[in-house]
Parts: structure tokens; C-alpha cells; sequence
């Protein structure tokens, strides 16, 4: 041994009915090293006491191959900072407890959640995000059964008007003669992107003797920043157009729905269209 | 500015285009977010000449 001392074995007793012990370290850098080389080693840390004010435990190494916490109380709170590149973080609890997790932060890059019970009582998910994309990967059968009074499903279209983000375009024109037209333009802007689900037109004879002419118009929706039509049909006055899927406008392009006099008298002019821009 | 700012921001739900003799156009924006209606008659709509002529905010149908 490093002090001339053969192997020894002390063993301290301390008793009395008012015991305070402290110790106190002040230095500049304070290395307490521990090395304990044995077969087997059992190191127990056993805190028994009414109240404990806080435990702190600062792990600053490059590796860390397991870190084991058994608790044992009616009531505890973990706070977890882990700042790494990799991490897994492994929470057992005994069987019927609960687990809270509660994230508040300004932005969650990803959080993936595994699962592997043989029964999972309740789980509760409460998302309040103003987007949020939840990806369902599943292996096997997926089995969903919803048991509610009620359940609201959205399609995208819906769920935008009901958001207040849902776009309607409207044009109006009158006089016009065989071959002319107007549309209603918009630029979609920075950051957002236009989806439009439908255009409708109409074509309406401006002198009232002409009711009852043959009154036909074409109708169309062009992307004006690429030149390309995307929708295009003659109606006799008017009809509309609801797409299968929505024609995508990216930020900066510009669409017009347009309608053109194509009898020949004159008449008023009128379309529309309908969609979202998130 | 505030109706053509409004037009270019997007932040709008209803968009009415009146076209008009002249080539300009009157501009009915409305935002049911924040019940606010914006009315305006703009001159060459996103061309190099572009310019709000008239702004009558708040009534569409005076």
C-alpha cells in the first residue's frame, strides 16, 4: 500500500443522540478521486429522511454508459437537462403508476415514443401547437377504435376556413363584348402557399332584351408566373369547376381566374374561387 | 397604402375585383380574423405602374 500500511480494515462508529458532521471543501479545484477495484462492489447511497431540499448531479463526460435511479417516494420531481448528441433515456416504472410528461418549449424538433406493453391503460396526448405533423408509423394490424359521443375530422379545406386562413377571390365586370374578359389576381406572398380547391363563372346578358341568347363563356385559371393554364372550360352562363385536389400556388406566383365573352352580344361578367393559403 | 399593404400581406379571408372603364381596378378585402373591411381602387394591379388611387376602409357597399 501506498502509505507502508498492510491491508487493513477500520471500521468508524459514530454515536450519540446529537450528531453533526460537516464537511467542508474550499479550494480553488477539489479532486476527490475514488477508485475502488474489487470483484464486486456494492455502493449504496441511502437517504432516509423527511424531506430532502435537492440533489443535484453534474455528469460532464464524454461517455456514460448507464446511469441507474431507483426512487422511491410518494411524491418526486425529476428535472432532466440533457444536452448531447445522443440519448436514450429509459423510464420503468412499477406496474398501474402514471407517467406525466410535461414539455413547455418554444420549439420540439422530435419526439418519438415507443411503446412495447402488453396493456396500456389511458393515453393521454394534448397537443397545443399552431402546427403540429403527427406521423403514425405502424408495423402489423393498427387497430383505432374511438368510443365518443363525438369526433370532429377535418378535411384541410374545412380545418383552414375554421382557422380563419381560407381564401375566396371574386371578380366582377360589366359590358363586355365578344372575346373580352377580366379575372380577379393575386400574388401569393412570402412564406405562404396557395392551395385553390374551385373557380366558378357566370356570363349575364347586359341588356335585358337579350335574357333568353345563347350566352356562353369560357372560363379559366392560369399560374400568370409560369404562363401555364392549370384549369380551363366554356360554360353556357356559367358553371363551376371543384378540383380533386387544389391547385398549388407558391409564394411569389400569381393567379387569375379569368372569363371571356365568347357570344356575341355583351354582357356582364362575373367568377370566383375558393381555397386556403397557409 | 393600407389597402394595397393588406392585399400584398395576404392577411385577408374575401377579395372582390370590380374591374372599371378606365383599366383600374376597385379592391374589396375583408378579414373575418380581425372584422375589418378594406376598400381601395388600384391602377395597374401588379404591374410597373402600380398605384392606390382611392381608399374608402370600411364600407363595401356605401
Amino acid at each position: 500500500m501506498a502509505h507502508g500500511r498492510p491491508d487493513w480494515t477500520d471500521w468508524v462508529q459514530i454515536a450519540g443522540s446529537d450528531i453533526t458532521l460537516d464537511v467542508s471543501i474550499q479550494a480553488a479545484a477539489v479532486t476527490v478521486p475514488m477508485s475502488i477495484q474489487s470483484q464486486a462492489v456494492t455502493l449504496s447511497v441511502d437517504i432516509s429522511a423527511q424531506s430532502v431540499g435537492n440533489i443535484s448531479v453534474d455528469i460532464a463526460a464524454q461517455t456514460l454508459a448507464q446511469l441507474n435511479m431507483n426512487i422511491a417516494a410518494s411524491a418526486v420531481t425529476i428535472d432532466v437537462a440533457i444536452q448531447s448528441s445522443a440519448v436514450t433515456l429509459n423510464v420503468q416504472t412499477a406496474a398501474g403508476q402514471h407517467v406525466d410528461i410535461d414539455i413547455s418549449a418554444q420549439s420540439i424538433g422530435h419526439i418519438n415514443i415507443d411503446i412495447a406493453e402488453q396493456s396500456v391503460g389511458n393515453l393521454n396526448i394534448n397537443i397545443a401547437a399552431s402546427a403540429v405533423t403527427i406521423t403514425v408509423s405502424v408495423t402489423g394490424t393498427a387497430q383505432i377504435d374511438i368510443e365518443t359521443q363525438s369526433v370532429g375530422i377535418y378535411l384541410q379545406p374545412d380545418w383552414q376556413a375554421l382557422q380563419g386562413t381560407d381564401k375566396n377571390f371574386y371578380f366582377s365586370g360589366i359590358n363586355y363584348t365578344w372575346n373580352d374578359g377580366g379575372y380577379v389576381s393575386y400574388t401569393v406572398p412570402a412564406g405562404k402557399t396557395l392551395y385553390l380547391c374551385g373557380v366558378s363563372f357566370a356570363i349575364m346578358a347586359a341588356a335585358a332584351a337579350d335574357y333568353d341568347h345563347f350566352l356562353y363563356c369560357m372560363g379559366s385559371v392560369i399560374n400568370y408566373t409560369t404562363g401555364v393554364f392549370l384549369a380551363y372550360s366554356g360554360f353556357l352562363a356559367g358553371g363551376q369547376l371543384t378540383f380533386t385536389k387544389p391547385l398549388v400556388f407558391s409564394a411569389g406566383q400569381e393567379v387569375r381566374i379569368s372569363n371571356y365573352n365568347y357570344s356575341n352580344i355583351t354582357c356582364h361578367l362575373t367568377c370566383s374561387g375558393w381555397g386556403y393559403e397557409i | 397604402m393600407e389597402g394595397l399593404d393588406r392585399l400584398k400581406s395576404g392577411e385577408f379571408n374575401d377579395m372582390h375585383q370590380e374591374a372599371q372603364a378606365d383599366g383600374s381596378v376597385i379592391i374589396t378585402l375583408v378579414s373575418r380574423v380581425e372584422d375589418k373591411t378594406w376598400r381601395f381602387r388600384v391602377r395597374d394591379l401588379y404591374g410597373p405602374g402600380e398605384e392606390e388611387l382611392d381608399v374608402d376602409t370600411g364600407d363595401p357597399n356605401p
